[in-house]
């Protein structure tokens, strides 16, 4: 069975959507089979970069988690929107309602549950990755998703408050045994790729975690308005590159890590070829 | 120093010895020791009896004296040719003493002997007891430096040689064959054993002697029973030849002579003038028990006389013995007598109608194997009195005992009434005899108590109390009105009761705590039982007593600026919680002036509560909250509690708590680190006078300490620190102290330690500018622009860690609910998969 990601900032606005949507593309581009959860409706969310149109969305994990649809009908296919030629892509909006998908989960709310509704979307489409894209900030949902996953991505800016919510969730996610790393995204202009580099690392031995990519600030990813997939409207932009890296990077980590009886196998095992657009 | 001497205030007294005579004297019997080897000094005023020779010779002679015959008048010392003259004067006898061995019962014994004097008749009269021709203070007595057991000294101070006191005999014997005379001197109480002129076997008391008893008289026929002791060579003290008994009664005299020997018929010359009356006139026969072994000396002999008259105020002056042969004559020992007392209870003293008194009388002092009879008279309000008797017949040891009656159930035909019961209680055996005019009467011993019925189980109560009311004597399921009239008219009330089948009707009231307070008079009656006097009782409301049952405060530690919270109950006597009241209180601090004084009112959960805040400069220590007595209450007027209650608690200062914030503000004039820390007191509020200091360490080396200065715009203490290129770089801990100005001492905070990682790249810009200027003059100048332009200046990075604030973020979500259960749960699911 694949692995579940967290993607978190404790600020909005750090580029977590952005990066979740490009590092799935990426990987889905790569050949593996990913899907992204967005529990993050309340801003501009997955769902705008993927252009999801709120009328296509039959049903939601919450409704799955009431009973009142199967999984199959909670999942979007994005393969042909997005024009991927390899890979699969699946966009799973978890509740119109979040506050609604917890109490459905009851008092104390049932992980488990939420776990085995997730792990058997997983199965159900064979995923080999599944992002969740957190609320920004320190809430149940965001605990919830730290809860279930395998991995937790941490996104943070250069910035006092950013890394103040960071060393907070890193101590959480510490707490609950859950792997962390560190992307510093929308490093400032000006600032020198070793010293970023100098700096991400000093500030990741300080709080105990690695460092799994650093992201300049780009004005033209920042123009894009969160509108589309970056590695797609753009594929060629050294942005995109970034990107790529970033999620190589994390496919090399999760090849490390141990899956059960099931270890990650690369596309290329899968019978399916591996291709970069990056 | 041991020395006995005679009392000094007893009437004088002297006896004769005639030549070749001696007298002795005794101790008690001693405990086996050593007596050391030491001089003895024996002083006595001795005379030589005038118209004789006047002069004679003394010897003083100390022994010891054993009763199992084994050491007999072990010689201690002597001391013979003692001079004695016609005129009484006072002689120190030394004896030089030997160290003597002593065992158990043994005596000490002192003889004085009238040594024998050629060409001299004398006789020595030595005075040995009382005033007269001693002076006081330097009365006959005995002395020596010897050391003696312990228990020797005691009883030889306590009871020192019998030279002559009260209760004490000294013995008077003979070495020839001459009369001996034994003397012996009333001189305070004794008694006789007396049976009545019956002899019915009933004893009483009387007191012989007593100036206290004169109107104690002994009737015609009453025994007088005596005993004395004898030694002789023959084991049957054959030698004692006749006994003479003086008594006077109211001015006469009355003596009494028996012969043992029916053979000698010599009357023994009179030895005390008086009216003489003749043998069997006013005395009995004496009968005579045999002889039986005594401690003392040999033999005891036990002797009866009956009375032949009447004696209304009797004085037994002397009774003496006389003997000829080789016995000893003794002393008569009275009979010890019993006293007996009585002292009556009734329990309970109050009771209600239905129940039983135990009526109990508690002799002491009885006579052992004895009969007594006892009457017990209960008098009810009604005037009837029933009886109840009762025998009790002690043991031969037994001289205490208790005899008791139930009432109602050992009195046949008692009533059950409201009122006072008289108990009378009369030993009609045995009975003593009091003189009355001519004759005796008898006279019964009678000691009275009372106890008392009611209708209500209490005289007194307090309002909250549970009135148990029990009446009894009714008919089976007889039906009454039971009436309660009060103070309040309005709150008279009569109740239809029935009696239950044994004809008893119980029923309870619990009073209001607004009753009326006052008397109330409870009344029942019935249709068909009419009681006289009336079944009606009285009892008394007063205000309830509210009792303190719990004071305590919501913590036993507080810091300054804290809230107190005290809790408290207040309880009726019947134990139902007051719900409007008031509790006043007083907080007072350890120098004991009072803080506040307030009042805790109802928190609405029967409890009362009242809160305050600890001031900023409270004095530190053991403070407390004092409830005073009798300063609480209810709306219905009842007060209390009785006794003043306290509750401590400690008051410590205050921990400053500190939020810090360590920003670094980049500019053109490089960077400065802002240090800004709110400081608050416990509850809150910010403190914004003392001293704030922070304190810059790097690899604990201080790099600066930089004061925080207070900006009540902000609410905050600010320092600035302008970070020199010469700084390290690295992580800085920024250590956070404060303290306020409360006095003597403070409320503070040390050691609040902040990280901030201080990234110390130097100005790249600066170093390569500066070189290209200095190469490139004014061309250079333009290149220096572009260059300025074209190389981008390096953005230093730097964040504080604000790892106390991380932590305190962490933990407050740790601490929730929520994340618990997410926690339990992932790892319930982790060990799953284990054992999977």
């Amino acid at each position: 069975m694949g692995v579940s990601i967290a993607v978190h900032s404790f600020k909005g606005g750090t580029g977590k959507s952005t990066i979740t949507s490009n590092v799935a593309v990426s990987l889905a581009i790569r050949g593996w089979r990913v899907g992204v959860m967005d529990m993050d409706l309340e801003g501009p969310g997955l769902h705008v970069i993927f252009n999801i149109d709120p009328a296509d969305v039959q049903a939601t994990l919450n409704d799955v988690l009431m009973g009142s649809a199967n999984p199959g009908q909670a999942v979007i296919r994005l393969n042909d929107k997005l024009g991927l030629k390899t890979g699969e892509l699946y966009f799973m909006p978890a509740s119109t309602n979040v506050t609604a998908m917890l109490r459905t989960l009851r008092t104390g709310f049932e992980i488990v549950s939420f776990m085995k509704a997730l792990e058997s979307l997983q199965k159900l489409f064979d995923l080999d990755y599944l992002f969740i894209d957190t609320h920004p900030g320190i809430e149940n949902d965001t605990l919830l998703a730290t809860g279930v996953c395998d991995h937790l991505l941490i996104v943070t800016r250069i910035d006092q408050q950013d890394i103040f919510g960071t060393n907070v969730m890193v101590e959480l996610a510490r707490s609950l045994d859950k792997p962390a790393h560190l992307i510093f995204n929308m490093i400032p202009r000006g600032v020198r790729e070793a010293d970023a580099s100098k700096f991400a690392k000093k500030l990741g031995t300080r709080l105990g975690v690695d460092v799994l990519g650093l992201l300049p600030f780009s004005d033209d990813v920042q123009g894009a308005l969160s509108k589309s997939v970056f590695i797609v409207s753009a594929p060629n932009h050294p942005m995109a590159a970034r990107y790529h890296q970033l999620a190589r990077e994390i496919e090399e980590f999760e090849k490390g890590q141990p899956k059960g009886n099931d270890q990650l196998m690369s596309p290329s095992t899968r019978g399916v070829s591996a291709s970069s657009n990056g | 120093m041991l020395s006995a001497q005679s009392p000094s205030s007893q009437a004088e007294t002297s006896i004769s010895i005639p030549q070749s005579f001696s007298i002795f004297f005794y101790t008690q019997p001693l405990a086996e020791g050593e007596i050391s080897g030491s001089t003895w000094t024996v002083t006595i005023y001795a005379q030589a009896v005038p118209g004789q020779t006047d002069t004679g010779s003394l010897t003083a002679e100390l022994s010891i004296y054993s009763l199992d015959g084994t050491i007999q008048n072990a010689l201690i010392g002597s001391s013979s040719g003692n001079a004695v003259t016609a005129t009484t004067t006072k002689i120190d006898i030394p004896i030089q003493g030997v160290t003597a061995a002593v065992k158990n019962g043994d005596r000490l014994t002192l003889r004085l002997y009238a040594e024998s004097v050629a060409g001299s008749t004398a006789s020595l009269k030595i005075f040995y007891d009382g005033q007269g021709n001693e002076l006081l203070g330097d009365e006959s007595r005995i002395q020596t430096t010897a050391t003696v057991e312990e228990s020797w000294r005691q009883d030889f101070e306590a009871n020192p040689f019998s030279l002559s006191s009260v209760n004490r005999y000294w013995q008077a014997f003979g070495t020839g064959s001459v009369s001996q005379v034994s003397i012996q001197y009333y001189t305070a109480s004794h008694s006789l054993r007396v049976t009545d002129k019956s002899g019915s076997g009933t004893y009483a008391r009387y007191d012989f002697n007593t100036v206290n008893n004169p109107s104690e008289g002994l009737p015609s026929g009453t025994i007088l029973s005596f005993y004395w002791l004898a030694t002789s060579v023959d084991s049957m003290g054959t030698s004692v030849l006749s006994l003479h008994l003086q008594i006077s009664d109211q001015g006469s005299s009355y003596e009494h002579y028996w012969y043992w020997s029916s053979s000698n018929t010599t009357i023994p010359p009179l030895v005390y003038p008086g009216t003489k009356k003749a043998a069997g006139m006013y005395m009995g026969p004496i009968s005579l028990g045999s002889w039986t072994k005594h401690e003392l000396l040999n033999w005891k002999k036990q002797a009866e006389i009956t009375l032949g008259v009447s004696l209304q105020s009797p004085r037994v002056v002397s009774v003496s013995l006389q003997s000829t042969g080789l016995g000893k004559a003794t002393d008569v020992y009275w009979d010890n007598i019993f006293v007996s007392s009585h002292t009556p209870s009734a329990q309970p003293q109050r009771m209600q109608e239905g129940q039983t008194n135990t009526l109990s009388l508690t002799v002491t002092g009885a006579i052992p194997s004895t009969t007594y009879q006892f009457e017990f008279n209960v008098t009810d309000p009604a005037g009837i009195t029933t009886t109840s008797m009762v025998s009790h017949t002690t043991s031969s040891s037994e001289t205490n005992f208790i005899v008791s009656r139930i009432y109602s159930d050992d009195f046949q035909g008692s009533g059950v009434l409201v009122g006072n019961y008289n108990v009378s209680i009369r030993q009609t055996g045995p009975v003593y005899l009091i003189p009355q005019g001519s004759g005796f009467i008898t006279d019964y011993v009678t000691t009275s108590t009372s106890f008392t019925v009611h209708l209500a189980d209490r005289a007194i109560y307090q309002r909250t109390d549970t009135l148990r009311f029990q009446a009894s004597g009714y008919g089976a399921l007889e039906r009454a009105n039971v009436t309660l009239l009060g103070p309040d008219p309005s709150s008279n009330y009569l109740v239809p009761v029935q009696a239950d089948s044994t004809g008893m009707i119980v029923t309870t009231w619990v009073i209001p705590r607004n009753a009326a307070l006052g008397n109330y008079t409870l009344t029942v009656k019935a249709i068909t039982t009419i009681k006289i006097p009336s079944d009606s009782d009285q009892f008394n409301v007063t205000s309830a007593v509210l009792q303190l049952s719990r004071l305590s405060t919501d913590a036993t530690d507080y810091q300054r600026t804290q809230n107190v919270t005290l809790h408290a109950t207040l309880l009726y006597p019947g134990q139902s919680i007051v719900p409007d009241g008031y509790l006043e209180f007083q907080v007072v601090q350890p120098d004991g002036s009072v803080f506040l004084t307030s009042t805790a009112l109802p928190d609405g959960s029967g409890g009362y509560v009242a809160s305050f805040k600890i001031p900023t400069a409270a004095p530190i220590g053991s403070w407390q909250i004092i409830v005073p007595s009798w300063q609480s209450g209810d709306p219905s007027g009842n007060n209390g509690p009785a006794k003043t209650s306290a509750v401590r608690f400690a008051v410590s200062p205050a921990v400053l708590q500190v939020q810090t914030r360590v920003s670094i503000d980049n500019s053109q004039n490089g960077r400065t680190l802002q240090i800004q820390a709110s400081i608050t007191y416990p509850d809150g509020s910010h403190a914004s006078a003392g001293q704030a200091m922070a304190q810059l360490v790097h690899n604990g080396v201080t790099i600066v300490y930089v004061p925080l200065m207070f900006d009540a715009a902000k609410a905050m203490w600010i320092g600035y620190y302008q970070i020199k290129s010469s700084d390290p770089e690295g992580l800085w801990l920024v250590v956070i102290s404060a303290r306020d100005l409360a006095g003597p001492v403070s409320n503070s905070i040390d050691n609040v330690v902040h990280n901030v990682l201080v990234d110390g790249a130097a100005s790249y810009w600066n170093i390569d500018m500066s070189l290209v200027m200095a190469i490139l003059a004014p061309v250079g100048a333009l290149i220096a622009f572009i260059a300025w332009r074209l190389v981008p200046r390096r953005k230093r990075l730097s964040v504080a860690l604000e790892t106390e604030k991380v932590m305190q973020t962490v933990n407050k979500v740790q601490s929730t609910d929520f994340f618990r259960s997410i926690r339990d749960q992932l790892a319930t699911a982790s060990s799953l998969r284990n054992e999977k």
